[in-house]
């Protein structure tokens, strides 16, 4: 007899390991409703080592409670070929990640593969899926998947989007900064404010506003860290059930929170709260969340297949991991645990020769008119999949020298290494992207989305080539890093070359981007001939970013005489102003001097060159003293003299009372802890301790701001951009710096206006 | 440590030390004399402090072999590969890449117990000299300092240059 079937279309929301067996899935039905169904899922993982360890290990798992199909197996792994291996499957994905940690305290010494991966990466390589896709399903009278089809394509770049319930929830204060009285609930239906000091009595209504609105989404602000965890606790002692997760059965999935050392730098991930049925997204707890936004984290859910939730909290390395692993899984590669290539023995010369970075030569100082701005279309990742760059692939002809001289492939195999096989398709995404955001005014509403989905793109892009070299990579390998490095430094000569023959003057090269100039040159297709010429030498994509008015390189602060790469400023034809290194792109500077610096580039933007830009001036002197003035007579709102600066360590391990020290102190007092990686805001301020917490509790004197530091810092940032366009006799900057000790008349600062109060 | 770590074949050396060039100079001085292996888990072989060193000759740059180990899996696996040979090894920094968080305690414990079995194979050659930071002051941290301190059949301790006087004129 055959079975009835039901047959549902829709959006791919939620997928986790389901408690019983196989795994939940999410559909969000074109019918309007959501359905919750259930797929056989079997997953096996492997192991491999000694004859006898992995009999051990087969009794071992004989002996567990569920059920655990065992066999010998011959495996590829990616750089040893064909492994024997014992795999195991189990029915329940939910029971492998206990399991699998008992294994690893027992059998420290066998190899395991496929032994962690997420769910919903094993299911991506077997069913093509990933969040948001469109899915067709035909499902039993039991609710089992008994035939799946997936409708779209993560490769797409016109995603049909699907009609998601929204539910914010903000609080009215930043709960780091000062205790909140409120929290506003915002969806489609319903706009509410709750009194957190009535949280208690009003459990109910969350829940109802919960139910009532049944969001596929909640945003939140410091969700994660602070909302969730305050409702859920209160929910407890009431002895009273929050409906966040849509599934009943499952658990809100916790995660601790963590600082870790990467890319030299600690780096702070707060704890995370993943709901099972819904999507909830934490703003403050969400990766580059300011620079892409939701549609940037679908994005990277999309292209990673990793679930929205923890697409938004991991990094961009992470992301292309699991990119890696879906790749490896659908060759029918074994994924170890961990990276498993150590480093070739090298002399001390060819280390010397080898570990090496990107080409940069030092910039020409000063301000150059008409000047083009080239960079290759991530040169990196390109170089991977034009010279198919991958751990397995590199030294298995010649020795990466000779290949990088002649621009040479890694191997003459056509097939391509699991690298640039991962990487080909991202790169053809972007590349499109680009193309069509080129072509689309800024008006069209398909431009913020677009915009989104390749600042996505980017940082994928930009971290694979890290991740080549990193330490935690499973599929890295430090030869096929420096192979990278080594091949962009050719490339980049090439195209130095290529501009020298055609008569332009190379300003300054940076790894993947080069500044030229020649006589007569001003329009972009003056360029068209040197972009021609660089693609043809190089054979990579190559991009006139385009070409500024004026572009000023800056000197080393403290010898005049010495260039510093990658520092400038510069106004496009256009008027867009780019900045690099400079006061505008540093994350602790003030945001007062922040502002100030780029009022006074804005003037300056108008300038057409060097000449026109002095009758710009009057007008920049004018805007400077109304600054220095404001400053002096404490009109600056304090939250604009706010410093945010990365924890670097714990509080015990600051060996001189520097400001973050003496703000940690502060917060530490105050039963704040912060721990590395997290930024602590603060407020320069005069006498001991140096610098007031921003956070700490209380009001805050504002007569105490350290206002000789803030001018200093002004003065600073002002010089950095003025100085090229003024000489130094006429620096009327030199002649105002003394303004900077005067104290401030005293009636300006007695009473502090209400609007100056603590506020965030 | 002015002129040579200690390397006596048939035996291997802890020698407890903070990272400075002094040990890169006098991996120089040895690779004057003979072919060296250098371990480096703590990124402090730093080649150009060495060819300086070297006087820029090649036959002694050429001397020293390098690999590099970033996590404490690739450290053990680098020292099981090494043959008992007749170069003697030095390994730089050994237990800085245990100092990762991301790899549990007890697993740290059993790749240091078998880094240990390891030492005494290679101290029957050329010798071997492993150089440690002091330990931060994490529990795990002091636990594998102690236990190789104590695996190790000779110490020698060299204390740190004094601190600049710069961070304590803020005091």
């Amino acid at each position: 007899m055959q079975r009835k079937m039901n047959k549902y279309t829709g959006w791919l929301l939620d997928m986790y390991p389901h408690p019983g067996r196989g795994v939940a899935l999410w559909l969000l039905c074109d019918d309007g409703k959501r359905r919750c169904l259930q797929q056989e899922f079997p997953v096996t993982f492997y192991a491999a080592g000694k004859p006898h360890r992995l009999r051990d290990l087969w009794k071992f798992l004989a002996c567990q409670p569920m059920r655990i199909d065992l066999a010998r197996e011959e495996r590829k792994d990616l750089f040893f070929g064909s492994v024997v291996v014992l795999s195991a499957s189990l029915d329940a994905p939910a029971l492998l990640p206990e399991l699998f940690l008992k294994l690893a305290n027992h059998f420290p010494d066998l190899t395991f593969y496929d032994a962690d991966l997420h769910v919903a990466l094993r299911h991506a390589a077997r069913h093509g899926t990933f969040p948001l896709a469109r899915c067709h399903v035909a499902v039993d009278e039991q609710g089992f998947i008994r035939d799946f089809d997936i409708l779209s394509s993560k490769w797409e770049f016109d995603h049909e989007a699907p009609p998601l319930n929204i539910l914010t929830m903000e609080t009215d204060v930043d709960p780091i900064h000062d205790k909140p009285g409120r929290i506003h609930f915002r969806s489609k239906r319903n706009c509410i404010t709750l009194d957190l000091a009535k949280a208690k009595s009003n459990l109910g209504l969350i829940d109802y506003l919960l139910n009532q609105d049944d969001p596929d989404l909640i945003i939140t602000s410091c969700g994660d860290t602070w909302l969730l965890p305050l409702l859920l606790s209160l929910a407890e002692e009431q002895h009273r059930s929050l409906s966040f997760n849509r599934d009943p059965a499952a658990q809100i999935h916790y995660k601790k929170e963590r600082s870790y050392f990467a890319y030299n730098q600690i780096i702070y991930r707060g704890q995370q709260f993943h709901l099972a049925g819904r999507l909830h997204l934490d703003i403050n707890n969400t990766v580059m969340y300011h620079d892409y936004g939701v549609d940037g984290v679908f994005e990277m859910a999309r292209v990673t297949s990793l679930p929205i939730q923890t697409a938004a909290r991991v990094s961009p390395g992470t992301g292309v991991s699991a990119m890696q692993i879906v790749k490896a899984l659908e060759n029918e590669i074994l994924v170890p645990l961990r990276k498993e290539q150590i480093e070739r023995p090298k002399t001390a010369s060819q280390l010397f020769r080898e570990d090496m970075g990107g080409t940069v030569y030092d910039p020409i100082i000063g301000l150059h008119e008409d000047v083009a701005e080239v960079d290759f279309f991530s040169m990196y990742p390109s170089i991977m999949v034009k010279f198919n760059i991958s751990p397995e692939t590199v030294n298995t002809r010649s020795p990466t020298a000779d290949l990088v001289a002649d621009l040479e492939n890694m191997t003459q195999e056509k097939e391509s290494g699991l690298i640039p096989q991962t990487l080909a398709p991202l790169l053809e995404k972007r590349y499109k992207l680009k193309q069509q955001l080129t072509a689309l005014s800024r008006m069209d509403c398909r431009y913020k989305t677009y915009k989104a989905n390749a600042a996505a793109h980017k940082w994928l892009l930009v971290t694979c080539f890290g991740y080549l070299g990193y330490k935690n990579a499973r599929f890295g390998r430090i030869e096929a890093h420096e192979a990278v490095t080594a091949y962009g430094r050719e490339v980049l000569l090439r195209a130095k070359e290529a501009a020298e023959d055609l008569g332009f003057r190379v300003l300054h090269l940076y790894v993947d981007g080069m500044w030229v100039k020649k006589p007569g040159s001003k329009k972009p297709k003056d360029f068209a001939p040197l972009i021609e010429e660089v693609q043809r030498r190089t054979g990579l994509p190559i991009a006139l970013d385009g070409v500024y008015k004026w572009v000023v390189f800056l000197p080393s602060r403290r010898r005049k005489r010495i260039a510093v790469p990658n520092r400038y400023f510069g106004v496009f034809q256009d008027g867009e102003i780019k900045t690099r290194g400079i006061e505008t792109r540093r994350h602790d500077t003030p945001a007062f001097i922040r502002e100030t610096q780029m009022q006074v580039l804005e003037i300056l933007a108008k300038a057409c060159d060097e000449e026109d830009a002095k009758k710009y001036l009057p007008e920049i002197r004018a805007l400077i003293r109304a600054k220095q003035n404001e400053l002096r007579c404490g009109r600056v709102p304090p939250e604009k003299l706010v410093v945010h600066q990365t924890v670097s360590r714990t509080l015990n391990k600051y060996r001189a009372p520097v400001p973050a020290f003496s703000a940690l102190q502060q917060l530490e007092s105050a039963g704040k802890t912060l721990r590395p990686g997290q930024t602590i805001r603060l407020i320069h301020t005069l006498g001991l301790p140096r610098a007031h917490a921003w956070d700490a509790p209380g009001d805050f004197d504002l007569r105490r701001v350290n206002l000789p530091r803030y001018r200093r810092m002004l003065d600073r940032a002002l010089e950095t951009i003025l100085q090229p366009f003024i000489d130094d006799e006429t620096f009327w900057l030199n002649g105002a710096k003394q303004l900077a000790y005067d104290l401030p008349p005293s009636s300006n600062w007695a009473t502090p206006a209400p609007s100056l109060a603590l506020q965030t | 440590m002015n002129t040579l770590p200690v390397l006596r074949p048939k035996e291997w050396n802890l020698i407890i030390s903070p990272p400075h060039t002094r040990m890169l100079i006098a991996i120089a001085h040895i690779a004057y004399h003979a072919e060296l292996t250098i371990l480096d888990c703590g990124r402090q072989f730093d080649s150009s402090v060495v060819a300086r060193a070297a006087r820029g000759r090649h036959d002694v740059i050429d001397r020293i072999k390098v690999q590099r180990a970033f996590t404490c899996y690739e450290a053990v696996k680098l020292i099981e590969r090494l043959p008992g040979a007749n170069a003697p090894v030095i390994v730089l920094d050994f237990l800085s890449t245990f100092q990762d968080e991301n790899v549990k305690t007890q697993s740290r414990r059993y790749l240091l117990e078998v880094s240990i079995r390891h030492f005494q194979r290679l101290s029957h050659g050329a010798g071997l000299a492993v150089s440690v930071d002091l330990p931060s002051p994490s529990p795990d941290s002091i636990l594998l300092f102690e236990r190789l301190r104590a695996a190790a059949p000779n110490v020698s301790s060299y204390e740190s240059t004094p601190q600049s006087s710069g961070q304590l004129r803020f005091l």
